[in-house]
């Protein structure tokens, strides 16, 4: 058990440099753009404090340097918790981070709850009636569903609002509260916008999971032990919740890790940006378009640190729920 | 000994013939009887025809021709117009400029006093049907005696470009994106995958540590920071190669597996020893014996890859990281849609969505129904 | 052996099970009558997918999904009310599938163990969990209560607790002869070895003192030495504890050893029915000698009924006249394959169906004419 642990701690952190090394490379690939850009940006204006400003960075991000030089100095700074500077903003990387994280996080931890409230009953509903009209209709949706990308599901439904309903959905907050502190008031009107981009969010991910339960259950609705439960004179209830359903919730927990937990991050850039969420997936895209390496690379990075510990986490979980995993 | 192989062998081989005809023809009739799937095969075959092969002569404009009619709402067909009378023939309204004097805005309206007639088979814009044969027969379109009639099924862009026109020719881009990195996508994973389970040893570590090191990335964030890696400058074909064979790069790994597996299962069968033992070349063997065995499931997987191929390019094309106009992709033509204003303003630009939503559904559906249909276990 | 007297604890009468499926219909049992005696071992014997199983899962109203099953089934319970025992006829056949009354009597009154003991328990539940569910569910221990005799009959039993529960478990998987019972019972299903495993299920099924056992096939899964344990622990297990068995396989070596009585089965139907030493000494129906010719003699290898020549015919195209003709050694041209066989007594306590003898004739103008001209 230690040893496994030991071992896949090894092999995520060798993944995560050679993952964080080629982030780098792509990230750089259009090497200097941004500095050479911002710096002729600013001298056409005449800036002179500002090109001076912009040259220091250059010199402590060693962007004058190699590529290796380069990346040493940014992913040791990086284990230290310095994950740099945005150029674009000019403000540490970190920070802008740490301001949309605890929204990303609600929204991803929203959308997996409606997800799995959803997905879990109607799978397991829809494996127990099998062929009935219920399960019928389930099936078709799900097949649906899962075709339906969020991000042209969400333009939809701002044409819905904005155009039919004459609504405001774009952003997680009205207007008055952008900026405002923390209070009751701005709470419930987050939880007001909150709601659009989750449901959002859960369609793909409800329709396959719903397919996943129903097929898993049916599988395991299959086995003899469950016909031998019966025949213990169990509810079938009984059968159906603490037999079955709990082996079949096994990949659920290996989507959790894999999908789930990574998502926190970028769960789904693409509907994020369409209703311009002040989450991490716009300022990931924001990054990449305006060529802020540090920022694009930082989250690019966070995200295979957390789809790693993810990985290490289904294990764990696994082996913990099916005692026929065993960890070696 | 050879003779004493070779007979059975040849035997073999007229088996092997006969049951896979018969699993094809077995494949071919259950696939038949699935009308969700067969009708899904219809729409895409209507996909292919209008968008890829012939949108010159189904699209009554080209896609680069410009009007005056600048965000002009979609002129819709009518059979019968608004003093009831019926006409067999549809006909569309004429459009009349008007300024929002409150938001100081201009905008079309629909002048119902002005009846363009729709005509099929009409003269319009020369073109090369295929690029290659001169033609100038559309579809359809209104009478090229009038040159004030114009007809805009699905309204125009900010150039005054025929949206219906344009999302044919961006379906052109778009489904043969899909095509062809699936082909790619088929070839890479295919091969390294039968190479990986054939050879084993050093290839077969290689080879799996990069699908290992492949699947430690998340795809979406991947894929985006590669497209924006794709140089602004580069030339519109140069970025449209780029942006497919980095589609197909990136998703390799999972195909390459499933097949290595399917190899490794297939690696110590009877034909395959017997082949070797003929002194059959290795690229022989893997190609003639070996990936053949795995075609039904590489066929589902490829069916089932291509609309998400299809929405991954929209997807990067639309933040403005992929594909960039004068190309026209469905994924450019959404990059239209995206501000609020916009929508509000000329909500015709989001047209495009069904039309992309239409095809990953039939792919969905087709790749359903072949699934089912080579599945040999299922009813 | 069909009337109803003291000692019946079920009784089959008139049992069919058909499955409309997209080829046509498959009579899985058609036709079965038969009875169990309190405290007896019947065997029943035939090939495989001549319909055992299901007359078994019959028993305990638990026919799978597209089946569909006609026909009576009939509990006889015993029990003690104010004093004095009743009996009392319990249709299993009618009640609701899932209701209470059926839930009751399946792992109480009727258990079972199945045919695959490698995947019959659940995989995420230790054996003791496995136990301790039943016994939760259906068996009382007595109340210690003070008061008259009224009231420790109206409430003279308690359910057991987790703590009692976990004891029973370990108790019974000692009597099933499992080493180290103490700490078995926390053992996962893949801990254990297949004998174990059948011994565990062996363990579930008694630990709620059923009156009747169903053992369908417990050892064909498991290896000769195993079996033998099994066979020999079933045994012991039943003299300790008044149980009927109905014991399904496709060994007539092993009905031997287990049975009282039984019936012999082809295609749904019985064919041959009676005591086991009458059939044995004098067996009637030609399948059922075919079959104890397949025994094998002592130090010769198990072997099984593969020996019959033929296969079972196709569910969906049944043979005409008797079912068994096309394979029969004894087969009469012009009858066999004309007329259908009733199953009657043929000697004393011996039932069989085959048209060799006189009772079996269908008492109908067209058998009868078939049987004048031949
Ligand atoms: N779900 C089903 N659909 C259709 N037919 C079925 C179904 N389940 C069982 N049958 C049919 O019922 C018949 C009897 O099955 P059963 O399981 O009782 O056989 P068995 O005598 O127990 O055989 P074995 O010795 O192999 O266990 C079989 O011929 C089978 O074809
Ligand atoms: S009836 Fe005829 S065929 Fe059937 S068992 Fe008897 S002798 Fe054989
Ligand atoms: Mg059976």
């Amino acid at each position: 058990m230690v040893s496994f642990l030991i071992r896949r701690v090894f092999y995520a952190i060798i993944m995560l440099i050679l993952v964080s090394f080629i982030s780098f490379l792509i990230i750089n690939l259009p090497a200097g753009d941004f500095m050479d850009q911002k710096i002729a940006e600013l001298e056409a204006r005449g800036d002179k404090s500002a090109v001076a400003r912009v040259e220091d960075y250059r010199v402590r991000y060693g962007l004058d340097k190699p590529m290796l030089t380069q990346y040493w100095i940014w992913i040791s700074n990086f284990v230290r918790g310095d994950f740099g500077l945005s150029f674009q903003f000019e403000r540490p990387v970190k920070e802008l981070i740490g301001q949309r994280l605890t929204l990303s996080i609600l929204l991803s931890l929203t959308t997996l709850t409606i997800t799995w409230l959803i997905a879990i009953p109607l799978g397991v509903y829809s494996a127990v009636n099998q062929y009935s009209i219920g399960d019928q209709v389930i099936t078709t949706i799900a097949f649906i569903g899962i075709g339906l990308p969020g991000f042209l599901l969400a333009l939809l439904v701002l044409y819905v609002a904005i155009v039919i309903l004459n609504q405001d959905v774009v952003g997680l907050f009205s207007r008055e509260f952008q900026d405002a502190p923390w209070s009751l008031a701005k709470i419930w009107d987050l939880l007001k916008h909150l709601w659009v981009p989750a449901l959002i969010g859960a369609v793909t991910g409800t329709a396959g999971t719903i397919r996943i339960m129903r097929g898993n259950l049916l599988d395991t609705l299959g086995q003899p032990f469950i016909e031998a439960a019966r025949a213990r004179g169990l509810k079938s209830r009984r059968v159906i919740w603490k037999h079955a359903v709990r082996m079949a919730i096994t990949p659920l927990v290996i989507i959790l890790g894999t999908e789930a937990f990574p998502g926190i991050l970028a769960g789904n850039i693409l509907v994020e940006v369409v209703l311009g969420l002040p989450t991490i997936g716009p300022l990931y895209i924001n990054a990449l378009t305006t060529q802020d390496m540090f920022m694009a690379g930082t989250v690019l990075v966070l995200i295979v640190f957390l789809l790693l510990v993810g990985n290490l986490i289904t294990d764990l979980v696994l082996a913990w729920i099916d005692p026929r995993v065993r960890l070696e | 000994m050879t003779d004493a192989v070779a007979i059975p062998m040849e035997e073999k081989k007229k088996d092997a013939v006969k049951i896979s005809q018969s699993y094809w023809s077995l494949v071919w009739w259950k696939f038949k009887r699935n009308r969700l799937a067969v009708v899904a095969a219809f729409i895409l075959a209507g996909y292919y025809i209008t968008c890829l092969i012939f949108p010159e002569f189904f699209a009554p404009y080209s896609k680069g021709l410009e009007s005056d009619y600048i965000e002009a709402r979609p002129t819709y067909p009518h059979f019968v117009d608004a003093a009831g009378s019926f006409s067999l023939r549809p006909f569309v309204y004429g459009l009349d400029e008007e300024i929002d004097v409150a938001t100081r805005s201009r905008k079309f309206v629909v002048n119902e006093s002005v009846k363009y007639p729709l005509y099929f088979f009409v003269e319009g814009e020369p073109y090369k049907l295929l690029g290659l044969i001169p033609a100038k027969t559309h579809f359809f379109g209104t009478d090229p005696a009038n040159p004030d009639a114009k007809v805009f099924l699905l309204g125009t862009d900010r150039l005054g470009r025929d949206q219906f026109s344009r999302i044919l020719f961006g379906g052109r881009i778009s489904l043969f994106i899909g095509l062809f990195s699936v082909a790619v996508f088929l070839f890479v994973g295919v091969t390294l995958g039968a190479a990986s389970g054939y050879y084993g040893g050093a290839t077969d570590i290689v080879v799996m540590r990069i699908t290992e090191l492949l699947s430690a990335f998340p795809q979406e964030p991947l894929f985006l920071a590669l497209g924006a890696a794709v140089p602004v400058s580069w030339p519109s074909t140069r970025v449209f190669f780029m942006v497919t064979i980095l589609l197909a790069l990136i998703q390799w790994g999972g195909l390459a597996r499933q097949v290595r597996g399917l190899v490794l299962s297939g690696r110590e069968e009877q034909y395959v020893l017997a082949a070797r033992s003929f002194g059959a070349s290795d690229r022989r063997i893997i190609f003639n014996h070996l990936i053949p065995a795995t075609m039904s499931h590489v066929i589902v997987i490829a069916t089932l890859k291509i609309p998400g191929m299809i929405l991954l390019e929209t997807a990067l094309s639309f933040l403005g990281l992929g594909l960039v106009p004068p190309t026209v992709s469905w994924g450019t033509l959404l990059q239209n849609a995206n501000t609020v204003r916009s929508i509000s303003a000329a909500p015709w630009y989001l047209f495009v969505t069904p039309f992309i939503l239409f095809a990953i559904l039939a792919y969905n559906l087709l790749g359903d129904g072949l699934r089912d249909a080579m599945d040999p276990y299922s009813k | 052996m069909s009337e109803i007297t003291d000692d019946v604890l079920v009784s089959i009468r008139n049992l069919r099970i058909r499955f409309d499926v997209r080829d046509g219909i498959v009579n899985a049992v058609d036709g079965a009558n038969f009875t169990i005696r309190r405290g007896k071992t019947l065997g029943v014997i035939g090939e495989s997918g001549c319909g055992k199983s299901m007359t078994a899962k019959a028993i305990m109203n638990m026919v799978p999904k597209p089946g569909v099953m006609t026909g009576e089934v009939t509990l006889y319970k015993r029990h003690v009310e104010n004093g004095s025992q009743v009996v009392e006829e319990i249709r299993i056949d009618q009640l609701d599938k899932d209701g209470e009354e059926i839930r009751n009597i399946r792992g109480g009154v009727i258990t079972m163990i199945f045919q695959e003991p490698m995947s019959s328990l659940t995989p995420v539940f230790t054996a003791g969990l496995h136990i301790m569910e039943a016994v939760k569910l259906h068996r009382f221990l007595p109340i210690e209560s003070i008061g008259d005799t009224m009231t420790r009959n109206i409430q003279k039993k308690r359910e057991v607790s987790p703590e009692e529960a976990r004891e029973i478990a370990i108790d019974m998987l000692q009597k099933v002869g499992l080493p180290n019972a103490a700490q078995r019972v926390d053992s996962y299903p893949h801990q254990l070895s297949g004998g174990q495993r059948q011994r565990v299920m062996i363990a579930i099924a008694l630990s709620t003192h059923p009156e009747l056992l169903i053992a369908d096939e417990p050892t064909t899964a498991l290896d000769v030495s195993i079996e033998a344990q099994i066979l020999d622990l079933m045994r012991e297990l039943q003299e300790t504890v008044d149980m009927a068995i109905l014991f399904i396989t496709h060994n007539m070596g092993v009905i031997a050893e287990m049975a009282d009585e039984m019936v012999v089965m082809y295609m749904g139907k019985e064919v041959e029915e009676g005591s086991v030493v009458d059939i044995f000494e004098n067996p009637k129906h030609p399948y059922t000698r075919l079959l104890l010719a397949s025994i094998p003699e002592i130090g010769e290898k198990k072997r099984e009924l593969a020996t019959i020549k033929g296969m079972t015919p196709s569910p969906f195209n049944l043979p005409t006249g008797c079912v068994f003709h096309p394979r029969c050694p004894d087969f009469m041209p012009g009858k066999c394959d004309v007329v259908k066989p009733l199953l009657a007594t043929v000697a004393k306590n011996q039932n069989a169906r085959c048209l060799m003898y006189d009772p079996c004739w269908p008492n109908t103008a067209e058998a009868q004419a078939v049987k004048a001209k031949a």
